[in-house]
Parts: structure tokens; sequence; C-alpha cells
């Protein structure tokens, strides 16, 4: 019987060891492929990332017939910068070539700076210019699209984002150049006594010979998801090309000018008088933003001052630019008082943390939330008190009266905070009824209410009633966490409890974020600003609820001033706990221009954050309506050019270019949206099958060892 | 290479013979603690796999429950989130059918345009029971664009077929529908939310992770599905 079984168990032993061996071998053969995957996944991001920053400002990419691809950077991009004050009045220009051989349709991508006022679009075609004009966003879109099939050459200017703008051009000629010319008003911003102004130029293509491979590849993979089969890149064009910017400032700073400097850029300064400078960057590579800062000489910081500006600066036909009730435009800047005694009295606060512990924060986002708590403890100071709240279905506190902020509280808290765990509903309405009830209104301190959560909430418009009524003396700072927190609710929260709100993307993020956010509560000067005139009738000014006003940070207040209306103003507040106020004469403000157009967009802005579905179609119309009379660019309406006579010949026909999107500057992430579970799948159902194996060939040993003994 | 073989194999037979115990206990132990592992991971892969695959049915019953009194309900007790729209995707058969067919593919409808329930918040969490509509985006069928995130290994993983011209519906909680159609597909990096801006018009975009066939989650790259109301397809 022993001699009959024999070969056969020789056999199925011999199966057991070689399929043994092959799993051996597979298996490191599968890790190191499944490791592979996220290797080559970071690859191709870096090349997307090259690819992306290749056509950041302002690159036309257009498909001819037969679904060709080229990328036509723009031959140059000329800034003109004239600040004058606080006022900066910016014309950018993008001169296109058509190196193609037939007739070309474009669409670009490009940023500009978060608050700027475009009210201007100029299309030049040799010696003539045409001027835009704005309308209504589809009005606008359906006059563009008529010229191009006209013939006509066209373009149109759109608003994608606050920041981020689209430019169409119909009918670019074989051969030819296009120049694009708009306008923008923006303010300048002060800091701890430093001017600064920033124009964003994302990175201009670095094409290395070895990146430059990957970058093409994978953009050529992005294509084919287009549907596109065939495609040819014309590489030695675009490689060859460095998208060079010219800027040119004219610097009239309105006080003695110290000190003059851009991080990014090496500039040329010429200076003609104490306040006025020339500052020229040429030919530079757009790798970085260009920022410029001045300092006025010390002992010339910029006092409380109003600026103002008789009548519009675009005057449409049916208006008479005589009209006698011509309205004044004015802005005002509030500067927190400056001597060093009121400064440095800073008053003690009571700090609520309040931590959204929901099911939808589990993850990372609990993580970054509980790290953000840890900072804002870090910087209590004795005097100060805290809470921490924390809720899901529920609201729990860590103490029932304020701590002091002693190191032993603090280092409760911090116990208590590691410990919180993401679980359960959102019952928002609980939290904030919690923090904003328990305020002792006759106590001296600031109480600030820090809000983290993902806004993960569906009844928004009840939660901002809540806030308006249960807000009293305290100040609410919102801040989002996760990859889509509801930016649009927290921001809007933030505003009507006058206070900021932050977004922290990433775990790497938190630092530096809750430390300038921190840095700001510790010192604020100015609370409960107002504004109204010596008669007590108030003007319309935007922002409408004036923010606090925190040392070193001016804030600008745009208005409206009626011709008839009193001649002076009074801004009052709140300072270290007493009340403070200061008048300011209109006459004596100082002439500068573009102050409607800021004014607007103040207004355009502001309108923007009230917008709730309840009040979308009306806040839309008010905001075209504000748009279209001064006009300025909103999201609804946008800024056509048209060439009266067609150009492109009727038998031929034009091509459509397309752009790929422009990369936003980390403010959001999309969501992540993949598991694991094919990878454990596969690797342990390999583990099971390598077990059994084992086990098999391990067994058959075993057999044969007792056989042997026998 | 069988030289070698045989020798190692001669080798832990006299091993065997020396501690025939000790050797098999090791073995045991091995074995055991692979299978252990192994049957772990299995676990813990499936239970995603059936997880999303299970919870589509209790929310389904949640969503049902929504379109008869209009009010949020959760799909389990315990649950932070609700559904609030209902995605269908209509097979290109469907579309194509001449109006005889109609008859016999209306009743095949289920099995032929998979629905799936969409919750509110693309927390991971949530995402792990079924697609999630970002809460910064536009309501549901809003004027706006709503964009839906989706696991690409579970429900969204039909994205893959997905082609322009397809055509998806999209059902509110007031029970309306609007017939959507596909006009763009793209890869974006995750930074890049400018498939997420809000223009004014209504539109609906799905975003799931790229590239579908990575065993592995974490990727930095998202398929991105544009699609437009169809009585607009023409005027874009």
């Amino acid at each position: 019987m022993v001699s009959q079984q024999d070969p056969a168990k020789g056999l199925i032993r011999h199966c057991y060891k070689a399929l043994l061996l092959l799993s051996t071998a597979f298996l490191p053969m599968y890790t190191s492929a499944t490791a592979a995957v996220p290797m080559s996944a970071t690859e191709s991001v870096e090349s997307r990332v090259e690819m992306v920053n290749a056509i950041a400002q302002g690159s036309l990419i257009t498909y001819d017939a037969a679904g060709k691809a080229s990328v036509s950077l723009p031959m140059k991009t000329t800034v003109n910068m004239q600040v004058s004050g606080w006022v900066n009045r910016v014309s950018l220009r993008h001169e296109f070539s058509n190196e193609q051989l037939v007739w070309v349709n474009g669409e670009y991508l490009f940023p500009l700076p978060n608050e700027a006022a475009v009210d201007g679009l100029r299309m030049f075609i040799g010696e003539r210019v045409i001027e835009g004009e704005i309308k209504p966003k589809a009005k606008a879109k359906a006059l563009f699209n008529e010229a191009k099939q006209q013939g006509k050459k066209a373009s149109l200017l759109q608003q994608k984002r606050p920041n981020i703008f689209s430019a169409d051009v119909a009918n670019l000629a074989p051969g030819e150049t296009l120049i694009v010319e708009l306008n923008y008003q923006e303010l300048v911003h002060y800091d701890k006594g430093e001017f600064s102004l920033r124009f964003p130029m994302v990175a201009a293509p670095r094409y290395k010979s070895n990146a430059e491979k990957s970058a093409f590849s994978y953009m050529a993979a992005e294509v084919n998801s287009y549907g596109l089969s065939t495609l040819g890149y014309q590489q030695g064009s675009a490689t060859k090309r460095v998208n060079l910017v010219d800027i040119e400032v004219t610097l009239d700073a309105g006080m003695p000018i110290g000190e003059i400097s851009s991080p990014y850029h090496q500039i040329e300064v010429s200076s003609n008088a104490d306040s006025q400078a020339q500052i020229q960057l040429t030919a530079a590579k757009a790798n970085s933003d260009f920022v410029l800062n001045w300092r006025p000489i010390v002992g010339s910081a910029p006092k409380a001052a109003i600026f103002s500006q008789q009548g519009k600066t675009h005057v449409s036909d049916h208006e008479n630019k005589a009209t006698a009730a011509q309205s004044q435009y004015s802005l005002v800047m509030l500067l927190p008082p400056q001597d060093k005694m009121r400064l440095s009295a800073i008053a003690p606060r009571e700090l609520i943390l309040v931590i959204d512990t929901s099911g939808s924060m589990s993850g990372e986002a609990i993580e970054q939330a509980k790290a953000s708590i840890i900072y804002a403890l870090s910087g209590l100071s004795a005097q100060d008190s805290f809470n921490i709240l924390q809720f899901n279905s529920n609201v729990y506190a860590l103490s029932d009266t304020p701590l002091n902020a002693s190191a032993k509280n603090i280092g409760r808290a911090q116990a208590y905070v590691q410990r919180l765990q993401a679980n359960g509903g959102t019952e928002m309405s609980l939290a904030l009824d919690k923090a904003l009830s328990q305020q002792d209104l006759n106590s001296e301190r600031l109480r600030q209410v820090l809000f983290i959560t993902d806004g993960a909430i569906g009844n928004e418009p009840q939660l901002f009633t809540q806030i308006r009524n249960q807000l009293q003396q305290s100040r609410l700072f919102t801040i989002g966490i996760g990859a889509a927190p509801n930016a649009h609710f927290m921001q809007r929260a933030a505003e009507l409890g006058r206070g900021t709100y932050t977004y922290i993307g990433k775990q790497s993020e938190v630092k530096s974020k809750m430390v300038a956010m921190l840095d700001k509560l510790e010192k604020p000067a100015v609370t409960d600003i107002e504004i109204h005139f010596a008669d007590g009738s108030v003007p319309d000014y935007w922002p409408a609820s004036i923010p606090d006003l925190y040392a070193h940070e001016p804030i600008m207040v745009a208005m409206k001033l009626p011709s008839f209306s009193d001649k002076e103003l009074v801004v009052s507040g709140q300072l270290a706990g007493q009340f403070w106020q200061q008048s300011l004469a209109v006459e004596n403000s100082a002439e500068a221009k573009g102050l409607d157009l800021i004014w607007a967009r103040k207004q355009i802005a502001a309108l923007e954050l009230s917008k709730e579905p309840a009040n979308r179609d009306r806040i839309e119309k008010q905001v075209t309506a504000i748009s279209l009379n001064y006009h300025v660019m909103s999201a609804y309406t946008s800024l056509v050019a048209i060439d009266k006579t067609p150009v492109r010949p009727v038998g031929d026909k034009s091509v459509n270019g397309r752009v790929l999107p422009h990369t936003p500057k980390g403010w959001q992430r999309l969501p992540q949206t993949a598991t694991s579970s094919y990878a454990m799948l596969i690797f342990g159902g390999m583990l099971i099958l390598l077990s059994l194996l084992y086990w098999g060939s391990f067994s058959g040993v075993g057999r044969r060892a007792k056989k042997a003994a026998l | 290479m069988s030289a070698l073989y045989s020798k190692t194999s001669t080798d832990s037979v006299d091993g065997k013979t020396a501690r025939p115990n000790g050797q098999r206990r090791f073995h045991l132990i091995l074995t055991s603690l692979l299978f252990i592992v192994g049957l772990s991971f299995v676990i813990q892969g499936g239970y995603m796999q059936a997880k999303a695959y299970f919870a589509q049915f209790l929310i389904q019953q949640a969503w049902q429950k929504t379109l008869d009194d209009q009010q949020q309900h959760k799909p389990w007790s315990w649950a932070d989130t609700h559904p609030v729209a209902k995605l269908k995707f209509i097979s290109a058969a469907h579309e194509a059918s001449d109006a005889a067919d109609r008859k016999v593919n209306s009743a095949k409808s289920s099995a032929e345009n998979p629905s799936l329930y969409v919750l509110a918040g693309a927390s991971g969490r949530n995402l792990a029971f079924g697609p999630a509509q970002v809460l910064s985006s536009t309501a549901v069928n809003g004027k706006g664009n709503t964009v839906i995130a989706g696991h690409r290994d579970t429900h969204f993983s039909l994205l893959k077929g997905v082609k322009v011209g397809q055509l998806l519906t999209l059902q509110n909680s007031q029970g309306l529908e609007v017939l959507y159609k596909v006009i763009n597909t793209q890869v974006v990096h995750e930074t890049d939310t400018s498939v997420m801006a809000d223009i004014g018009e209504k539109q609906l975009t799905l975003v799931t992770c790229y590239p579908f066939n990575s065993p592995v989650s974490g990727g930095a790259l998202r398929y991105i599905v544009t699609a437009v109301p169809v009585d607009k397809v023409e005027a874009i």
C-alpha cells in the first residue's frame, strides 16, 4: 500500500513546493507593484503641477481641426500700475499671437487680486481700439457668440470666481497678434507700518529636459480623456519660449518714502521726489507673485484720513456730467490710536473654544481641530479665562463656569481635548446657545468664541438668526476644517459674529494659520465701531458692519455721501473698555480717483456674502444693477468688446481653443474619494492562499517525517 | 534550481527527525498567523464593499420617507447625515432605442439604470455609505453648481464608463427630477477646485478618484464629470 501511494504523494508534494515557491516569489512582486502605484501617482502629480504652472498666467491653448493641440503662450504680459496714496490703478495687457494657419477662437483663464474692481476691457487691433461694454452675463455671451458666428473680432471677459477671470477671443487671423487690455482698481494693503501690493502671476514654464517628457506625457493622457484620439504638440516652440512679464509701477505714496523692496524680484527703482518713485521690472520670469513693499520714513505713519471723489468714474450716456446733485464717494481710513500707553492696555479675555465632534469630523478633521485648540490654549495669558465646549448630538462642557488660565487648568483642558472622539449628529444650534447664552454683561473681559467645525449642517438661516440675536458682547471666530467645509456658512457666521473666518485644510497648515489668527485675537484695539454724521444720520457705507480694529491694521470703509449731506463724520467705538470717538471733516479730504469703483466692489462683496437660497434672485438683481451702474464686473455681468466689421472671410472656418484649468492657491481641496478595499481584498486573499499552501506543504513534510519515523 | 531545491528539502527532513514537535508547532503558529492576518484583510476590504452596498438599501428607505413627507430622515439612528438626492444613470441603450423597444426597456430599467442615493456632506465617513454632496456647493437642482463626490471603488466605479452625451437624472427631496447630459470628462489635481466653482448656471459635477484601477487610496488626481440640464445643452 505504501509503495503504491508513494509516487502520487511525491507528485503532490512537488506541486505544493512549486506553488509555494511561486507564491513566495509573487508576494514581493505584488507588494512592490502596489507600492509602485502611489509612487507613479506622485510623479504624475508633480508633472501635472509643472504643466499647470506652465499655463498659469494667461496662456492660450488651441486645437486645430484635426484635434491637434498647440500651446501658445503670451508673447508678452505688460502690467502698468499707478499707485496714488491708497489706491492702485492697474492696466494688464496680454499680447497673443496666432501661429496657426487657420482662424482661431480661444479662451484663457488668469488670476487677479481678490478685491480687484475690474472696470475696463480694451481690444487693440492694429491702430484701432475697441472699448468693452458691461452687460448682463447671458446677454454678453449671446452678443459674443453672435459676433463669433459672423466672423467679427470680439473679446469677452467673465468672472469665474472673485479672483479668477476668463477672457475669450474670437476670430484671430493666421499670423495675427491681438492685444487685450483690462483695467482694475484696488486698495493697497497696510500692516505694521508697511504698505504692500501684490500681483498674482503663478509660475512660468520651467521646462527641463527630463521634466519635459513627463509633463507632456501626462498632458497627453489628460487630453485623451477629453476624447481626442490623435495628438501632436509643437514642442519646439513651446519649450523655447519663456513667459516674461514687464511690470511698471508709478508710485506716489503721498508721504516721504523711506524704503522700497520686492521680496521675490529684482526691481529697478528711480526716485524723482521724496514721495514719488518709478519702479521697473523688465522681462521677469513669472515664477512667483509680484509683491512690492514700501515703508514711509520714520515718524510719518498714516494718520486717520479721508479721501474723496466727486461723481462717478464711468458716466453713462443718459447721465449728464454737469448734474447738480452729484454724489461724493469717500474712503475713510480707520486707524487705532497710536499712543503706546493705550495700546499696551490689553483687556483680559474670555476665550470659549467650541469643537464639533460630530461623525462628519471623524478622521483627519478631528485631529486638525484638536491641534488648533491646543494652539489656542497656549496663547492664553494668566489674566484670561477660558472654557471648552464640544458638541455632536448634545453639548458637553469642560466646566460649568469659565476657568482661570492657570497652568493646572490648561493641563486639564489639554487632556480633555486629547480624549475627544468624533461621533453622532451635528446639533450646532445647541452649541451656539451654550456658547453665547452664558455671557456676563458686566464683565470687562473681551468675550471671544472660537468655533471649529466643518459646517455640516442644514439649517443655515436659523443659525444666522440665532447668531444675530444672541451675540451681544461676544465675537465669533469660525475655523473651517477638513477637505470641503461649508465655507459660505462659516464666512457669513463670522461676519455676523464680527469676527473672522479661517480655513485650515491640512495638518501642516494648523500652526501658521492659528498663529496668524491668535496674534490678532490677543491684541484687539477698538471694538463696536460705528460711523455717523455729526447730526446723527448714517451714511451709506460698506462693509455694513465694521469689524473690530486691531493694532497696526487699519480698516478702509468706502462710503457714498449725497451732495447735501452733513460735512462732519463721527467715528466711535470702545477702546479697552472705554468709549472713544473721533471726528473727521469731509472738506479736509484728499483727492483720489476711482473711489466709486471701490465702493461698488465692496457693496457687491457684501451682497454676495448675504446670499441665501431664499433671497438669491433679489441679490442677483441688486448686484447686476450696481455692476451695470458703476461699470464694475461681478459674477452676473461680463465685459464684451466687439469689432463692428466682419474680418473673417465667409468661406473660412475657425476652430475653437480651450484651456486647461488654472491652479487655485490651496484654498480648498477636492474630497478624498477612494478606499483601499481592493488592495485589502487582494492582499488578504494572497495571504490566505499563502498560508494554505504553506500548511499543505508542511503537513506533507510532516506526514513524510512520520512515515520516515515508522 | 532543482538541485538546490532537493538539497534544502533533505536538510529540512533531517531537522524534522531531530525535533519534530518543535518544528511542527512553529509551522502551525506561522501558518495560522498568516491565515488570520490574511482573513482580517479580506474581512476589512469586504466590509468596506458590503457597507457601501447594503447602506444604500437603508438610505433608500430614508429617501422614500423624505419624498413622502419632505422632511429630513436619517438612514440609521446614529447617522450624522441624511439623503438629499437620487442620482440615476440612464443607459445608452435606453436613449438610442426607438418607441417599440421602450416598453421592454422600461421593464428592465431598474436593472439597466443604476440609481444611487446621495448623502449630505462629503466627509470620509459619509462617502463610505454612498456618494455625497459637497456642502459648500449649490443645493440639489438649484441654480448653480451641485458637486457630488463618490468612491471610485464602490458607488462611483460606474463613472469609468460614463462618456460625453450620457444622460443622468437627479431627483431632489421635493421629488422634482432634472435630466442632465454629460458635456465633459476630465482629470484634475485635487487642489484644482475650479471645477467646484459656481458660475451661476445650473450644473452637476461628479467627482471621484483617478485612476480607477489603482488598488490603494490616497492618490492626488480626481476624475471630474460635468453635466448640464438637457434643455441647455444646445446653448453651450
